[in-house]
């Protein structure tokens, strides 16, 4: 949260996933390798280099994988959000093992080149206006040109001066990043060799984030699709206050508006934005801890009466007016001003 | 692609690569403390981790620059 910035704000979790990942990506490379060696046919041997491009290639491109694979899969079950937190670690890895996958490439297929080893990086292979022996490297440029605009805007500094729609507009990238990489596989290493397993482990890659996202989306537009109307004065009924969880809270949509999220603390009921300042978190699925509401993605809080992040941190969030009627809670459609204090309503004084 | 328009390209990304350059080392070194106090009072290494993101984004952030010193003395 902004009161100010630091490198990383280390807890005993990140640096426990940090090793783990660190390790992860160690295991898979040198199992790459050692498996790359065994297997090769006879006569057809690849030098260490060219082993080393592919680890730390197949390593980018299958971190990016999971990278795209945990936030559907946090939205499915919330035993995936703690990988959620940490993502933007991965995508860092991420960007640096393809770094070091176009390093190894410049080095060994460019660098003794009669012009710069970037021009021929572009220019050998001039053949963009045929599918067949498409000079795929460019691809591979574009997607690590992404991916390093995605890592070097990973620090919250970047969140908090593009503001959250314009820095996850620039994040959308990471969808482009990953479809060139896919087509930076089929148009290069697939069309070169005979095996299947670069087209199973770039086929099924894109299928499992193609179909998260898609079975994700689906639930989310039943979600949409369910909005509630607004009565003629601009209340919405949301249900019985005790139906919903002490602690919790229950996702209004109003058409064509921003989620609430209409929480009890005990008798008090109050409702926020569902829409955290830090990066677009459902708040609403996050809970009440220490009087305070806490995103479920970065744990940003915001306090009930009034939508501010307690001091010294800045941020806050819209307010919504709330009643309860005879046991049930309603709220007002219109958002007040973010940081505007509502009373909350109570359980007692309202029955 | 002709080796001219591989050496065009590159020398375009050298050059908006130059300017982001120059960019980020004036904000790391001044304007950042009326753009975010918070960054400028940040440690060294912060400023560091931001820099690349600021010599990649320098249309954006300057733009940025330039609509807050604006907003700032309207």
């Amino acid at each position: 949260m902004s009161h100010g910035y630091r490198m990383v704000q280390w807890t005993p979790f990140k640096k426990t996933f940090d090793l783990v990942l660190a390790a992860g990506v160690g295991v898979f490379l040198g199992a790459y390798v050692l498996a790359g060696t065994m297997a090769q046919p006879l006569g057809e041997s690849m030098t260490p280099i060219q082993l080393l491009i592919r680890a730390f290639g197949a390593a980018a491109f299958g971190l990016l994988t999971l990278i795209l694979m945990i936030g559907p899969l946090a939205r499915l079950s919330p035993r995936f959000k703690p990988l959620l937190y940490n993502r933007r670690h991965m995508g860092v890895t991420c960007f640096l093992l393809g770094l070091i996958h176009a390093g190894l490439v410049l080095l060994w297929y460019h660098g003794f080149a009669e012009v710069n080893p970037l021009v021929s990086l572009l220019a050998e292979n001039a053949n963009y206006t045929n599918i067949r022996g498409f000079p795929f490297e460019s691809l591979g440029l574009l997607a690590l040109t992404a991916l390093f605009i995605l890592a070097a805007t990973s620090h919250d500094f970047w969140n908090a001066n593009l503001g959250p729609g314009l820095w996850k507009a620039l994040h959308m990238l990471v969808y482009w990043a990953y479809a060139l990489l896919v087509a930076h596989i089929m148009l290069g290493v697939v069309q070169s060799e005979r095996g299947l397993a670069y087209p199973i482990l770039a086929g099924v890659g894109g299928m499992l984030v193609a179909g998260l996202h898609l079975v994700v989306g689906w639930r989310e537009r039943g979600r949409d699709l369910s909005a509630v109307e607004p009565r003629a004065d601009g209340w919405i009924e949301v249900g019985p206050a005790l139906a919903i969880a002490d602690g919790c809270a229950k996702i209004i949509t109003p058409p064509g508006a921003e989620r609430i999220a209409v929480f009890r603390d005990g008798s008090r009921v109050f409702a926020l934005s569902n829409v955290c300042q830090h990066q677009g978190g459902p708040l609403g699925e996050g809970r009440i801890i220490d009087g305070c509401v806490v995103c479920p993605w970065h744990g940003f809080q915001y306090r009930p009466e009034d939508g501010r992040s307690p001091a010294p941190f800045t941020e806050k969030v819209a307010t919504y007016r709330t009643r309860i009627v005879a046991g049930i809670a309603y709220v007002h459609a219109d958002p007040l001003p973010a940081g505007t204090e509502v009373a909350p309503s109570l359980l007692e004084a309202n029955g | 692609m002709s080796v001219a328009i591989a050496e065009m390209i590159w020398f375009v990304v050298g050059v908006y690569g130059a300017l982001g350059v120059v960019f980020a080392l004036a904000m790391v070194l001044g304007v950042m403390k009326r753009f975010d106090p918070l960054a400028h009072a940040a440690p060294l290494k912060v400023k560091a981790l931001v820099f690349p993101g600021l010599v990649a984004l320098w249309p954006i952030v300057g733009f940025l620059v330039v609509t807050r010193a604006w907003e700032g003395k309207n």
